[in-house]
């Protein structure tokens, strides 16, 4: 089962190198135009041509491809002066740091917040919790950001607007704040409906009833029962939400002026910085790539079924 | 005898279709220590709702509006909630109809069994090991020992309603409510698990309150019968007094119908119709409208109680005259 999850990731990368490839190759004017820019010299085009090889036949410069990223070479900004791979270090740091925040931030309230819905989900509570899923789900992350911002930083004063503040310590965790709420609440929101339903689809069984029947709490047919089968499918869904954590990712950053990829997509994009953007389209996909990996082997894990599968 | 359990003039109210209504009403009856009361009846007179107020466990909406239930002396209703719930298990277990579902799926078999004494008392693996092996072997599951660490879904259906009946009498309860325990299962596993039941009831002085559709399984597992329609009691006595001399029509009718499985509810096959909805329950008698004795007095008043405290019967036209 895991071999054939690993094979399934693995295929899944290729796949990612080969399309992000052909992005390049399909830029107008050939990639030595994108990484120059359109008003380059035909010279420097030429020179640039020779120098990366990119005179050669196709297959051939998709070995080199493969080559250089097995090198971590992943070209050169000439808008920041800077190789790719330099560049790109300290901005992951920072989106993984801020991604994970507001993921573990999700993935708790969603767990809290949906087994109160599942308990609760022929009454009052239960609805009045779908009803807020629904709205936190739809607001658009810049909106939230910005209301965040108005309400915590320009009336209460409480929390800086934007930026990252100083490396490490108290001045780093409150920059921290604010964009991992706003990217946490709308994933926090589809997280906690997707797992509210399992827990209600849980609560129904008649092993609960049989817990109940046996004069258990409860809070502990909740932790000790439910929890623990609701939770299976759920982890699949957090790995599947990846990729919307780094869309809302760009959001986020751009609108708390947080530099992480996101940021940095955005930025590359205004510029025109083709290997950089081509750059952090990859790192996007390999970390999603292993995202779900990770969600399932742990599911397997947990799920001592599919071992016996 | 001192009674286990007794049940006075019980009324459940539950919403159905936004309205609500009677479910069960003026429910009476006694289990004393190491006897066995079935309570019969066609799908939604009430059995599984009358299961569910003795336990605590009624549905969200469901409420007793009257009556009270005893246990050990003490009327449950006016418990606090902690306490009703520190009596399930202690002094009453339960098994449902469905076996296939009652056990949790990601939790062995042996971590089951031992729950209950480990929320009481901290034990070590080994002896939880050990005293979850001696649970299992009283409900006789065969090769135990090498199969504590299984899954429920490496059981079969007949296995894992062993394994639930074990988790019900894990703390030794002196009440059992089987709840159509064997409904789901073939004849064969279906009398090995009644007897088995019946060794246990017999080594523990065990009441059991059992819950079924089956009649031809009364009269062989069961002391007392109490039939049920439309929520409501018709007929109840002792198992030899009742079968010798049958009153109500329904529980005629129910005797000689043998119950079809359609779809997922058993229908009185030989009797027309089908039972009323608990939104039309009328004051007269309930079953006036499929019965072949109806008389004029049945739909205007209600039923008269007729016989004595071993066999009683609620009705206007009786298959015979019982003494009072
Ligand atoms: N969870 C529930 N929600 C709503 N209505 C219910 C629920 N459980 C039972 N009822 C209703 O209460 C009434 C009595 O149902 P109950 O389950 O006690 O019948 P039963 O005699 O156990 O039937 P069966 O033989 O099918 O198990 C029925 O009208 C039924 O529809
Ligand atoms: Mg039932």
């Amino acid at each position: 089962m895991i071999s054939r999850r690993l094979a399934v990731s693995l295929l899944s990368l290729v796949f990612l190198v080969t399309i992000v490839f052909f992005m390049i190759h399909a830029t107008p004017g050939g990639p030595a135009y994108s990484i120059l820019g359109m008003h380059a010299s035909p010279q420097a085009v030429a020179a640039l041509n020779r120098q990366m090889g990119l005179n050669q036949p196709l297959s051939v410069q998709y070995a080199i491809w493969w080559a250089h990223l097995f090198e971590g070479r992943l070209g050169y900004s000439y808008i920041q002066h800077i190789a790719v791979s330099r560049l790109l270090g300290t901005y992951t740091r920072r989106t993984l740091l801020l991604d994970l925040c507001a993921l573990a931030l999700a993935v708790l309230s969603a767990l809290l917040v949906g087994m109160v819905q599942g308990y609760y989900a022929d009454r009052a509570l239960g609805k009045i919790i779908g009803f807020a899923q629904i709205l936190f789900y739809a607001l658009p992350v810049f909106f939230i950001g910005i209301l965040l911002i108005y309400i915590f930083s320009i009336r209460l004063n409480w929390l800086p607007p934007g930026g990252i503040g100083h490396h490490g310590g108290m001045s780093q965790m409150r920059h921290l704040i604010l964009p991992a709420v706003t990217l946490a609440l709308p994933i926090g929101a589809g997280l906690s409906r997707y797992f509210g339903h399992q827990a209600r689809q849980e609560y129904r069984l008649d092993y609960v009833r049989t817990a109940r029947a046996r004069g258990f709490s409860d809070l502990y047919v909740a932790y000790r029962h439910v929890l623990r089968n609701a939770v299976r499918p759920f982890i699949t869904m957090v790995g599947m939400m990846i990729p919307a954590l780094f869309v809302g990712g760009v959001l986020t950053e751009s609108v708390f002026n947080y530099p992480g990829l996101g940021w940095l997509l955005w930025r590359s994009a205004l510029d025109q910085d083709y290997p950089t953007l081509s750059a952090i389209t990859l790192l996007i996909g390999i970390l999603t790539i292993a995202g779900n990996l990770a969600a399932d082997v742990l599911n397997s894990i947990l799920d001592v079924r599919v071992r016996y599968e | 005898m001192r009674t286990v359990l007794s049940i006075e003039n019980l009324k459940v109210v539950g919403y159905k279709g936004g309205r609500s209504c009677p479910i069960i009403e003026g429910i009476t009856f006694n289990l004393e220590p190491g006897r066995t009361l079935a309570v019969v009846g066609e799908s939604g007179c009430g059995k599984s709702i009358t299961a569910a107020a003795i336990l605590g466990l009624l549905p969200w909406g469901f409420t007793v509006s009257d009556g009270r239930i005893v246990l050990d002396g003490q009327n449950a209703l006016s418990l606090p909630p902690r306490e009703w719930r520190q009596l399930r298990g202690k002094r009453i277990g339960a098994v449902f109809q469905n076996p296939l579902a009652a056990l949790n799926p990601s939790l062995p078999i042996w971590k089951q069994v031992i729950e209950s004494a480990q929320l009481e008392e901290a034990l070590t693996r080994k002896t939880a090991r050990s005293r979850a092996l001696q649970l299992l072997e009283r409900v006789e599951v065969p090769h135990v020992a090498s199969r504590l660490d299984d899954y429920p879904h490496q059981f079969s259906g007949g296995m894992r309603q062993r394994v639930a009946i074990a988790l019900a009498l894990a703390r030794n309860p002196a009440l059992l409510i089987a709840d159509e325990p064997t409904t789901a299962l073939d004849l064969i596993t279906q009398a090995q698990i009644l007897n088995m039941l019946k060794r246990l009831q017999e080594e523990q002085n065990l009441a059991i309150l059992f819950i079924t559709h089956d009649l031809s399984l009364v009269a062989e597992y069961a002391d007392e019968v109490f039939v049920m329609y439309a929520g409501q009691e018709v007929e109840r006595g002792s198992v030899s007094d009742l079968f010798a001399s049958v009153a109500h029509p329904y529980t005629h009718a129910l005797l000689r119908s043998i119950p079809r499985l359609t779809g997922s509810r058993y229908r009185l096959i030989d009797i027309e119709g089908v039972p009323p909805s608990p939104h039309s329950y009328t004051r007269g008698c309930r079953f006036a409208s499929r019965c072949p004795r109806v008389i004029a007095a049945c739909s205007a008043t209600p039923p008269p109680r007729l016989g004595n405290d071993s066999h009683e019967a609620f009705c206007h036209h009786p298959h015979r005259v019982l003494a009072p």
